[in-house]
């Protein structure tokens, strides 16, 4: 039997994961959107109250993706805790122009641009200059790290049905520079949703780790080319509207 | 005793001699036309004790005493094999005049007791001593290393002179070797991949530099469309640019999205807060806190931070040769080179101190208050527009903006204090229109390093509006101290922010979300690259201008006027040596700043001690020479190269 599934797809050994000590793995590890629920569990007694506070927000009803449609359900609060994986996330604080420069430096410094100053170290060029200041101090470049650190992200959510959701983050939450796609995230009793969005807020958000490897390959590739796809579709738009834009605000 | 004394220039030679000779000496002609010797007698060598009054004679080279280069009817071009110039032998060259002024030295020093160095106290100046030294030993075999001393430096005030004078050190080899080793990678590099870059490319390059040399109406014509250099800081330098060129041209304006609050106030009227997140790049994330502010709060918002505290703004730095170059450029908008020329005249005239110089914080013990009372002084011409404020820093009357010590930096070079002025302008001082606002400028820059902070308040309000969060901050300037004398700084009062105190809760009057767009770097300006140049070390802060100068005569980059600022743009050419070295996978090496980094510091370390010349020159030469045979056997990259940026700039 189990052979037979071997070259269909991963999730279908999902089915093999149900004694009690792997349940935990089986919704960290797994792709939840195939995980059968609910999952046979002989004896619940034996299990953590964190492992406990995971399956119940595993086996809750997810929320609701309509109808009526997602954009429409304006301001309210999650009344349960639910449980989703990681399938994307982006950084909306940063121009997408600067993510891919930076990307494509990390991918291979020698091709990195240095047309500015930047704090350096060996192989990295200096190539990002403040001339406004004589300031001998990194003024700019802790500002700069100060404001990536409160930086405000955009995140594509999976529940176990399948159904996507978008989140952002309304506070710092340091996982989310470096969490794996396909990690797992509860979303607390509290939140708000809003119009298709969940806002992520300490201590309303706990964050459990956890990884998809197909889904992390050649990551930083692929949101490159992701972001530059953007990049061109912005660059047709602007293009079309370019007569009626405003003016620079800035 | 007989005591030979060699400068760097002939007006070093000049005042030196006056400033030794106390007002008695008498100039001969040297055989060229710009050094005369200058006789005299002086009796304050410490070497030459006891014996009286020594008869001195004070003469000067013009710069670097001899070059090197390739025998020419071996190695000439055309004559060899590009690639037998990594290994042929070098010889000592010494041009039409320099073969003057060498054939003064050694006449000269025929029957010198000793020599005396006066060469400038940098790298470069260690080197040309070291030639001056062999010249006039070639003639007179009494003058060993003994008998050669060097004097040290930094300016020519009279005291400071006879200082040095009485104070004589030796030549440092390590900076003379470090030199040496300079020169020879130049040369090797320099000379092969010159030819290998114009043989493979001047029939494709010269046809075109016909077409648009109209474009071009500033560089000289003559061997410009012949010769395609290559150069080792040349390269990183126009690789500053071209990536800077590259950058706009892939620009892509991307949407961003805020939110702003306004409040009004029956005495300020509308004060703006900013979101303290600032600008993000995707519009729905904006939205939903937009939506969910206006849901959970409405139009009330709660003063959640008063802050107000003392803010000054520093006064400068001491000057250096970087920041010179950088703010002439800035405020006064003239180029590296006419500053740093005009800096140099300034110098030899005596008006200020030696203008090369990397350090940032003046000596402890330097008497700054003395050189504050010369620019306090009544000139010859009447007092200049900056003499009460030196008179006012240093007076005993009232006022809060007195003599402070000036601030220190991290750098020294241990050779020279940061650039000040020496004496305040008189009559006889016969300057150019650059060289006066050149002087002015130092001499506002050091009245404003011994000055005052700028003194402020500044007050940052912070509200809440539905667990986000806005600031808006005011400003009152409450003393301008150096920002009297130093107009290019600007700190200004701001508007007055609303009267609110904490935990008041206050009515927004309007609450918007808005949107913008970023917009492309500008292309790269002259004081940007000489930023760029010194901290990824391309060059020192003497050479840097000459590289910038290059790279335009040499029609890789040229300069374009675009109202008050002036911009450096790659050429064609330019954009194309860069990619073809970048195609033929030798960016590292050329185009981007890191080869030549890394020989800075070795050059560093044979100054140290910690390697010998022969070391690093075999080392960078035969990196050399694996760079040289990978481009050679990718000539059709580069010119394939050359056609695509052709078509794609055109």
């Amino acid at each position: 039997m189990s052979k037979a599934h071997t070259h269909s797809q991963t999730h279908t050994y999902n089915l093999s994961f149900i004694l009690d000590e792997s349940t935990m793995s089986t919704i960290i590890f797994q792709d939840i959107s195939q995980v059968p629920s609910p999952l046979q569990i002989n004896d619940r007694s034996t299990l953590t109250g964190r492992d406990l506070a995971i399956l119940e927000a595993f086996e809750n009803e997810p929320w609701n993706s309509g109808p009526p449609p997602l954009v429409d359900q304006k301001l309210s609060r999650l009344d349960r805790d639910l449980l989703f994986q990681i399938l994307m996330v982006e950084n909306t604080s940063k121009s997408k122009l600067n993510q891919v420069d930076d990307i494509r430096a990390k991918l291979d410094p020698t091709l990195q641009r240095v047309d500015r100053l930047k704090t350096t170290r060996d192989r990295v060029v200096i190539n990002q200059v403040d001339i406004d200041s004589d300031e001998p101090t990194s003024e700019n470049a802790s500002t700069n790290a100060l404001n990536q650190s409160r930086a405000v992200f955009r995140l594509v959510l999976q529940d176990r049905k399948g159904s996507l959701f978008y989140a952002i983050n309304s506070s710092p939450l340091s996982w989310l520079q470096v969490c794996m796609l396909g990690s797992k995230v509860i979303i607390k009793k509290g939140s708000i949703f809003n119009r298709g969005v969940f806002i992520l807020q300490e201590p309303n958000v706990l964050f459990l780790g956890g990884i998809n490897r197909a889904w992390n390959e050649n990551r930083d590739g692929k949101l490159c080319e992701y972001l530059e796809a953007k990049l061109q579709r912005d660059a047709e738009d602007m293009k079309l509207n370019g007569s009626k834009k405003r003016k620079n605000t800035r | 005793m007989k005591v030979l004394c060699v400068a760097e220039k002939n007006s070093i030679a000049k005042a030196v001699s006056q400033t030794l000779g106390g007002g008695n000496c008498n100039a001969r002609d040297s055989g060229y036309m710009y050094v005369k010797n200058y006789d005299f007698s002086f009796d304050g060598f410490p070497f030459a004790q006891g014996t009286g009054s020594c008869q001195v004679t004070m003469t000067s080279v013009a710069g670097h005493l001899t070059g090197i280069d390739f025998p020419n009817e071996r190695y000439g071009w055309g004559k060899c094999r590009i690639d037998e110039l990594f290994d042929a032998p070098i010889n000592e060259v010494f041009d039409k005049n320099q073969k003057k002024i060498a054939d003064n030295i050694r006449k000269e020093a025929r029957n010198a007791n000793f020599l005396m160095i006066w060469t400038d106290c940098d790298r470069e100046g260690e080197y040309i001593g070291w030639e001056i030294s062999r010249e006039a030993s070639k003639n007179n075999s009494r003058l060993t290393s003994n008998q050669i001393y060097r004097a040290v430096f930094s300016h020519l005030e009279r005291r400071h002179i006879i200082d040095a004078a009485r104070r004589p050190q030796r030549l440092d080899m390590g900076s003379v070797n470090a030199v040496g080793t300079r020169m020879e990678i130049d040369l090797r590099a320099g000379v092969t991949f010159t030819r290998l870059l114009t043989e493979t490319m001047r029939n494709k390059v010269s046809a075109n530099t016909m077409g648009n040399s109209q474009h071009n109406n500033n560089n000289r014509r003559k061997d410009v469309s012949t010769v395609i250099s290559y150069g080792t800081c040349q390269f990183p330098t126009l690789g500053f640019v071209v990536d800077r060129f590259e950058r706009i041209r892939n620009f892509i304006a991307e949407e961003f999205w805020y939110i702003q609050l306004e409040i009004e106030s029956s005495e300020n009227g509308m004060t703006a807060f900013a979101w303290e997140r600032g600008n993000l790049f995707d519009r729905l994330t904006v939205f939903t806190f937009y939506e969910n502010c206006i849901e959970l709060a409405g139009n009330r918002a709660k003063v959640v931070d008063v802050k107000s505290r003392p803010t000054s703004k520093y006064r400068p730095l001491p000057l250096t040769t970087v920041e010179l170059q950088k703010n002439c450029a800035r405020f006064l908008k003239m180029n590296a080179k006419q500053s740093l020329d005009a800096a140099e005249k300034l110098y030899q005239k005596g008006f200020i101190s030696y203008p090369r110089t990397e350090t940032d914080t003046f000596p402890k013990n330097m008497n700054l208050r003395s050189l504050i009372e010369k620019q306090a002084q009544l000139g010859q011409e009447g007092r200049s527009v900056w003499a009460n404020y030196a008179e006012q820093l240093i007076s005993s009357s009232p006022g809060s903006n007195k003599f402070k010590t000036p601030r220190s930096g991290s750098h020294d070079d241990k050779a020279h204090p940061p650039i000040h002025p020496i004496i305040s302008l008189g009559r006889q001082a016969n300057l150019s229109r650059v060289e006066h606002q050149v002087y002015e400028y130092v001499t506002r820059h050091f009245l404003a390093c011994c000055s005052e902070d700028a003194k402020g308040q500044s007050t940052t309000l912070t509200l809440d509006w539905g667990g986000e969060r806005f600031t808006a901050t005011g400003l009152v300037v409450l003393e301008r101290n150096f920002l009297e004398v130093y107009p290019w700084a600007k700190w200004e009062t701001t508007k007055r922010l609303p009267q609110l105190e904490i935990n008041q809760e206050c009515q927004i009057s309007k609450a918007r979300m808005k949107s913008g767009s970023t917009s492309p770097p500008k292309p790269m300006t002259e004081s940007e690259l000489i930023m760029l140049m010194d901290a990824n070390g391309i060059g020192t802060d003497a050479t840097i201008a000459e590289h910038i100068e290059k790279i335009q005569t040499r029609n890789y980059v040229r300069s374009e006027k675009v109202g008050k600022e002036t911009y450096l743009q790659p050429t064609t050419l330019g954009v194309a040596l860069v990619h073809g070295f970048e195609a033929i996978g030798l960016e590292d090496s050329f185009a981007k700043p890191f080869q030549r980094r890394e020989m800075e510091v070795e050059l560093k370390q044979i100054c140290e001690g910690l390697r010998t010349k022969n070391q690093v020159v075999d080392d960078i030469v035969n990196k050399y020479r694996r760079y040289w045979a990978k481009t050679n056997g990718s000539k059709t990259t580069l010119l394939q190269v050359y056609d695509r940026v052709k078509a794609s700039m055109s």
